[in-house]
């Protein structure tokens, strides 16, 4: 999931030293040298991401190719289920926010419904997503469009299946099993790694193979103070990274899950 | 035969004000004597239980933990089930709490300032005074019940109503229901509280990291 930044609210500084560091300001001389370094400073870290490439993939044999892929997919939840997780935000200025997540979700049909509550109990964001966003209740800074669909894309990229086509399924050149999609609509592709240390990760790219989300995922007992998934397999930990200059990261800790039936 | 009906119906309306009488004979059922009864809680220590009732969920969502009050504005609003958190007011200072995995960390986000009507107003429920917030309309109903609505129609759009369910003695409150809308409301259940039993002074400070 993730909480929205406004980043002309919450950045006005930078994003004023960038419209003044415009090719259109550098040419009328407003430009200062500091600007200037600020400028090449922010390019710099903006596209880094943007500069790496996939990994080779060695393909795994024909024989066991669907074997590789279902192993992807059981990364993701197979069946409906609700989640009720703990959700700390790292947001890029600093702060930090607690909140508690109930989720309901239908793998089937690719629906969530979302509520965002505080410790008080006060539903700061409660949303459905079926196949289009639809908020129904949102508390500022929970109300900008921007974090509802920002958010759904989140929790479908962390919980359910990649919707698109296996590129491929193998493994990196350091044995790490790896399945990688193009997703629908192209948009983009993404990754499921399945690290033989820590849980998988999922990473989200752009079509032009910028790195833009890496969910990992912890399951118990490996990831200490978090409940299990009571016998399935669910995820006791999710961390969710967003890359770029405005980086900042979501996690998502399980504190009571339970089987539904199908939506 | 209607003549004893509305005999019986008149009985029970005089039993049922009775009852409710007995219901704010802790508390009284106006505003200044409320105060008055009240004036000698210097402290309060009350364990909770939350209730988060949402319509998309079978069970409510249950958390528990603890409350101290010191009069007039020291709070301590403590979660100790599922996340550990900790409110703190004191000294016109707020700070919060939460329990990480690398112990208890400092929250020193920026809305921690609209947390500050919500503990001020529970601190001045401990004492009695239910009608203080100017944003809220306060109505103590023979019922044992203080209903409060929020004036201001932005406001009434996240909380609906409070209500809070006075105990017979004086001091305590039984619960608090935050109604948001039909689908979404808390119930925050006090037992074992305990009233001018001595706070420790340092159950007010900031916390460390190894508390």
């Amino acid at each position: 999931m993730k909480m929205t930044v406004n980043k002309k609210k919450a950045y006005p500084w930078h994003w004023k030293e960038l419209k003044n560091s415009s090719l259109t300001g550098r040419l009328s001389g407003r430009l200062t040298v500091g600007r200037g370094a600020l400028l090449l400073a922010a390019c710099f870290l903006l596209f880094i991401p943007g500069c790496r490439s996939f990994a080779p993939i060695e393909p795994a044999a024909p024989a066991l190719h669907e074997d590789a892929a279902r192993r992807c997919r059981d990364c993701f939840l197979d069946n409906s289920r609700q989640l009720v997780q703990s959700l700390t935000a790292y947001l890029p200025d600093g702060d930090v926010r607690d909140a508690i997540a109930v989720m309901r979700i239908y793998p089937e049909n690719r629906k969530i419904r979302c509520v965002i509550m505080s410790a008080q109990g006060i539903v700061l964001f409660d949303g459905e997503y079926d196949g289009r966003v639809s908020v129904s209740r949102a508390v500022s800074p929970f109300d900008e469009k921007k974090f509802a669909n920002e958010m759904f894309a989140d929790i479908r990229l962390a919980l359910l299946p990649p919707p698109g086509r296996l590129l491929a399924a193998g493994s990196l050149l350091d044995g790490t099993p790896i399945c990688r999609y193009a997703r629908k609509n192209d948009e983009g592709y993404c990754e499921v790694r399945l690290s033989k240390d820590g849980g998988p990760e999922i990473r989200q790219y752009t079509k032009a193979k910028k790195l833009l989300k890496t969910v990992r995922l912890c399951y118990a007992p490996a990831c200490e103070n978090a409940a299990s998934g009571g016998g399935v397999k669910i995820a006791s930990r999710i961390t969710i990274y967003h890359h770029g200059l405005f980086d900042y990261r979501l996690e998502l800790k399980l504190l009571e899950t339970e089987s539904l039936s199908p939506d | 035969m209607k003549k004893i009906g509305k005999s019986a119906e008149y009985k029970a309306f005089l039993a049922a004000l009775l009852a409710c009488s007995v219901f704010l004979a802790g508390w009284a059922d106006d505003p200044e004597t409320i105060r008055k009864k009240v004036a000698f809680v210097e402290s309060i220590r009350a364990d909770f239980i939350q209730e988060k009732h949402l319509e998309m969920m079978d069970k409510p969502l249950i958390s528990k933990g603890v409350l101290f009050f010191r009069a007039p504005a020291s709070l301590r609003w403590e979660y100790k089930e599922p996340v550990r958190s900790v409110l703190l007011m004191h000294n016109d200072k707020i700070s919060r709490y939460v329990e990480t995995d690398d112990g208890i960390k400092a929250r020193k986000s920026g809305n921690l300032e609209t947390m500050r009507v919500f503990l001020e107003d529970i601190c001045m429920w401990m004492q009695g005074r239910f009608d203080v917030n100017p944003d809220l309309n306060a109505e103590i109903k023979p019922s044992g019940t203080v209903v409060l609505t929020p004036k201001d129609k932005a406001m009434a759009e996240v909380i609906e109503r409070i209500e809070l369910r006075l105990s017979e003695t004086p001091g305590v409150i039984d619960s608090v229901a935050i109604h948001e809308n039909p689908a979404s409301y808390t119930i925050i259940r006090f037992h074992d509280t305990k009233i001018n039993k001595g706070i420790k002074e340092g159950v007010f400070q900031e916390l460390n990291f190894k508390d």
